[in-house]
């Protein structure tokens, strides 16, 4: 979105490029009107989702900028990291202590499903995004041969977790017995108003720090500095401020999250990043230059099943209860969707794009279901309706992908000849 | 391309091993008949007899015992916890001794109860051939009127309100208990009155247990009844059964000499002709592993031999065989237009039109505008595919000029096209204005998901002509319906349209050379598969009985292409044939994956996890052959 304060922007193209973007966020305000729900409730909402969800979608990012188009298979790192709740909760592990202990079985697993995610979705390039879906769907028969079959038969587990007189784990895990719920969230949680004056501060700061030392333009500094103490302008006023009176910040989570952009942003400096984008941009280019085209695939696959796995750890310690089943089955199609609600698109990504994406599309999924009973006077309308957009959203981005690409190759044939 | 010696020697001993245990097999079946035989089985039956009778024994110093430790347990102080475990163990413990020291007793006989033994297994035996008779006469009357045996259905709308239920829990669903009688047969008046007829014996037999053991009271013996009785005879028993009977009770321990590996043979003869075919099954594989693997492919390869497997397995676990027959007939038949869907699309160059859904869509809808007008029978048939074919047209035309904008990711496109149009229905099936109360939502508006075709358009070309072969019972009707959807297909393809469009699919650099206009070849196939798909949508339904709507057209898409590929497709590349073959197989592969699961362990919801694998599976392989030419 920085674009936006580059000078001698192009309005229209920018317009074209975001267009999912508005879309969302005029259906959004819309939306937040005809439901009538409180605001209050609406921010806190969109705030619990937020902090479910974010990492998640922020680990779709690597393999976007590999040229892998999005990476559905991350629903994979979701399941290892399912196991490795499972056996956090049955060894009794509580507290930040089985978060960290699931965290650690997780990344070994997703690594190593990371690797086979990545070697097969090598055989069948320019395939990526249904071969990494259909890749789920086929792990998610895997794991359900696991756990209703070969845990509790095979592998033992104890009653805590398995159905007493039947094979396999149960369909719910309670995460309050271990006080794993909120265990990352909880440690640390001050208000919104609070974080917001922490991080405008913060901001001002080292925009001012990064000024002085030449290293951030006099634009961009007044820029980012206006933007912050504007929020806080905005927040001060009295008409909005007590809408933000039940939303409250996990601080932890938050410095996860931030962790994990501050990543996506350096490994772009690295020589890694740079083959990653040299990958993304020309196979062929990046073939001849020398780079081994499958093993940066690899890799990025890899960083991002293991991140999805993490997210989804923080995904469930926030819910409180573990689907065994079906916690995994939605985590690629929304975190998809929602990135590319951001103005992502299968080829380009960034940390804000992902932000942007998400926090609009989770204030739809909010308030869509009230939407809809106004409407229609039928919640399930809403319900619908969110669902078509997930799947919509993707359709109508892998159709305008492949248009461009389209349109590209025949500017570039039409040049040649 | 040649067979190894190793492999030789492999399939040889595999062959070896396979007559070896035809040998055994042959001759343990021929003991079967013997004198010898049936005198060790008939010690071993009342070896089971008496160990029933002693069965409420049993539970009753069972029950001292536990009293005994709970008591115990109260007196110590022990927790919640320790109390279940301890109690639970002793009564273990209780049991294990009880019948030690009782079983002793079990081998006991005197001629006496000899006698009552085969009496009462007279009587019974002349009880169930009445009642088999009985049985028979009803399940042929019915078979007139109502659908076949029960097929077992795993897949209906496979993960169909997944997306709906969001975060809610899942439901137990997947966990449900499998029915053993749907029929509804009940005995008659004078079978009941046959049965009690048989009392004087039974009496007499019990009189003569408590003979042989003073300790069974006549209140003990009162409750051994049944089970003794059952023991003497049960429905349906044979050799296996009466044998594992008496193995279950410890009945081995009255057996000398070799009787018990003797009778241990005779009993597994069947099974051992039927793992003699497992290994002939694996000789052949291995001797021609190379050259069958590589005119069918790996996975074809790899699911044919779990086909053979699972054919071994049935006879194993002794399954209804023409029961199965008649499920996979019903299956390929039911599935079979719905896979022919796949066939235009890959002809004209579209890969697997996983768009199918739209298709099914218009099906689905001028079916239940045909229900709304409250019609049925043969009008309502041709009405719904009628309106149905009209209704794809536009919309598969409209769904072709998209994907020719699209060219080389269609699959990945109409995935998700596919996937839009579903969840845009789904708001469609809510807000349309039907109104028959058949069909609408008790409380509110709004189609129902699920619709019962019973009455309507349920069964009309499974029962047509439907006749029964050795206990097959064919879907006449429904085979005749695709084989002439086939025939269609197979005639336009020699067509001079079905030409052109295959030479457009295969080729289009050359076909645009040849003069053919490739676009409008993409744009006949898309909407000829878009048309195959909602006709075939409403011969499953009508050969399901159910028709689901909303979130239930999803996977068709999935299931279609995994059975075409499986049948010998490639995704560009496809006959007529693959789309039989591989609707058989695949089917053939889940309708028994299903029965010998629940055969195996008593879990259901391993076949949906099969048919996840295995579709997606062969979905994933066909990909990586397409994708692989990808360049660096």
């Amino acid at each position: 979105m920085s674009e936006l304060n580059r000078p001698g922007i192009d309005i229209g193209k920018h317009l074209k490029e975001y267009v999912v973007t508005y879309v969302f966020l005029i259906l959004s305000v819309v939306f937040i009107i005809i439901s009538g729900r409180p605001m209050n409730d609406i921010l806190f909402q969109i705030m619990s989702r937020l902090v479910r969800n974010l990492f998640i979608v922020l680990s779709l990012i690597i393999p976007i900028i590999t040229g892998m188009g999005i990476n559905f298979a991350i629903t994979i790192g979701a399941m290892a990291a399912q196991v490795g709740m499972l056996l956090a909760i049955n060894w009794s592990i509580t507290g930040i202590t089985g978060i960290l202990v699931s965290a650690l079985i997780t990344a070994p697993l997703a690594g190593v499903f990371g690797f086979l995610i990545g070697s097969l979705l090598n055989k069948m390039k320019g395939q990526e995004t249904i071969g990494s879906l259909i890749l789920g769907y086929f792990a998610n028969g895997a794991y359900q041969l696991l756990f209703l079959f070969v845990f509790g038969m095979i592998i033992p587990l104890n009653t805590k977790v398995t159905i007493v007189g039947a094979t396999g784990v149960r369909n719910t895990l309670d995460l309050t017995i271990n006080q794993l719920q909120g265990a990352v969230d909880g440690v640390l949680r001050i208000h919104f108003s609070t974080a917001l004056y922490i991080v405008s501060g913060l901001i001002v700061v080292i925009g001012l720090l990064l000024f002085l030392t030449r290293r951030m333009s006099r634009k961009r500094f007044i820029t980012l500095a206006v933007l912050a103490l504007a929020s806080v302008g905005v927040y001060l006023l009295p008409f909005v401020q007590p809408h933000f009176a039940n939303v409250h910040v996990p601080v932890i989570t938050f410095i996860l999250v931030g962790l994990l952009c501050l990543f996506n942003a350096g490994i772009m400096k690295t020589r890694l990043g740079q083959q990653f984008r040299a990958v993304g941009q020309s196979r062929t280019v990046a073939n001849a230059a020398g780079i081994n085209v499958n093993r940066v695939r690899l890799i990025a696959i890899i960083i991002s099943t293991v991140f999805a796995g993490w997210g989804q750890i923080l995904f469930i310690q926030n819910l409180g209860t573990l689907q065994t089943y079906s916690a995994h089955e939605m985590v690629g199609l929304y975190a998809g969707a929602a990135i590319l609600v951001g103005g992502a698109s299968i080829n380009r990504a960034t940390n804000g794009q992902a932000i942007i994406g998400c926090l609009l599309f989770h204030t739809l999924f909010v308030v869509a279901q009230d939407a809809g009973t106004v409407m229609f006077g039928n919640p399930v309308v809403g319900e619908y309706f969110r669902v078509f957009l997930c799947y919509g959203v993707i359709a109508v981005a892998l159709v305008m992908h492949t248009w461009r690409t389209h349109a590209a190759a025949g500017k570039k044939s039409r040049l040649q000849a | 391309m040649k067979t190894t010696v190793s492999q030789k020697i492999i399939a040889g001993l595999c062959f070896l091993v396979a007559l070896a245990l035809v040998v055994v097999g042959v001759w343990g079946l021929a003991l079967r008949q013997s004198e010898g035989t049936f005198k060790t089985l008939d010690k071993m039956c009342s070896y089971s007899v008496m160990s029933a009778a002693h069965q409420p024994l049993v539970e009753q110093r069972v029950k001292e015992a536990s009293n005994k430790a709970y008591d115990h347990a109260q007196a110590e102080g022990f927790s919640r916890n320790q109390r279940r475990d301890y109690v639970a163990q002793q009564e273990v413990l209780a049991r294990e001794e009880a019948l030690k020291e009782l079983s002793l007793g079990f081998g006991q006989t005197s001629p006496g109860y000899e006698e009552a033994i085969l009496a009462l297994d007279t009587g019974l035996q002349g009880y169930f051939e009445a009642l088999h008779k009985e049985e028979q006469a009803f399940l042929a009357a019915k078979g007139e009127a109502a659908p076949p045996p029960e097929i077992i259905q795993e897949d209906a709308a496979p993960e169909a309100g997944a997306d709906v239920a969001l975060e809610a829990p899942i439901t137990e669903d997947v966990i449900r208990p499998v029915i053993d009688d749907l029929t509804g047969f009940v005995p008659s008046a004078a079978l009941k009155a046959q049965l009690e007829g048989l009392t004087p014996q039974a009496d007499k037999l019990l009189e003569e247990i408590s003979l042989l053991h003073p300790q069974l009271t006549t209140e003990l013996l009162a409750s051994a009844r049944q089970p003794v009785m059952d023991a003497v005879r049960a429905k349906g028993d044979n050799f296996e059964t009466i044998y594992d009977r008496g193995i279950k009770a410890g009945a081995d321990s009255v057996l000398t000499g070799r009787d018990p590996l003797m009778m241990r043979m005779v009993r597994e003869a069947e099974n051992l002709l039927y793992l003699a075919f497992g290994f002939v099954v694996l000789g052949f594989s291995i001797y021609y592993f190379k050259p069958v693997v590589k005119r069918l492919g790996t996975p074809r390869f790899i699911i044919l031999l779990f086909f053979l497997l699972l054919i071994m397995l049935a006879g194993l676990y002794s399954i209804n065989v023409p029961n199965m027959i008649t499920n996979i007939l019903q299956r390929l038949g039911m599935y079979g237009v719905l896979v022919l869907a796949m066939l235009p699309g890959i002809q004209s160059g579209i890969s697997l039109n996983m768009g199918m859904p739209i298709g099914i869509i218009s099906g689905l809808l001028s079916t239940v505008i045909a229900l709304e007008m409250n019609m049925t029978g043969i009008s309502a048939l041709v009405f719904a595919m009628g309106v149905g074919i009209l209704l794809a047209i536009p919309v598969g035309y409209a769904y072709g000029l998209l994907l020719n904008r699209i060219k080389g990711s269609e699959m990945t496109v109409s995935t998700y096209v596919g996937f839009s149009y579903v969840s845009l229905f789904c708001i469609f099936w809510m807000l349309l204005p039907f109104r028959n109360a058949k069909l609408t939502w008790a409380l509110g508006s709004g189609l129902r998901v699920m619709h019962n075709m019973a009455g309507n358009i349920g069964g009309l070309l499974d029962n047509f002509l439907r006749f029964e072969v050795l206990g097959v019972s064919v879907p006449t009707g429904l085979l005749l319906f695709l084989l002439l959807c086939c025939l269609i297909m197979y005639l336009f393809e020699r067509s001079r349209k079905g030409v052109a469009m295959i030479a457009a699919g295969s080729n289009p650099a050359f076909a645009k050379a040849s003069g053919i206009n490739v676009d409008h070849m993409r744009l006949i196939g898309t909407t000829l598969s878009t048309v195959i798909a909602s006709v075939g949508i409403i011969v499953y339904s009508q050969s399901f009985g159910f028709m689901s709507l909303y979130m239930g057209p999803q996977q068709m898409g999935f299931i279609a292409a995994s059975a075409i590929l499986i049948g010998g497709a490639t995704v560009s590349k496809a006959k007529v044939f693959h789309v039989i073959l591989g609707t058989f197989l695949f089917q053939g592969v889940l309708a028994m994956g299903i029965q010998v699961a629940n055969a195996m362990i008593d879990v259901s919801g391993l076949s949906e996890v099969i048919r996840i694998l295995i579709s997606n599976g062969i979905i994933l392989y066909a990909l990586t052959q397409a994708g692989g030419k990808g360049r660096e």
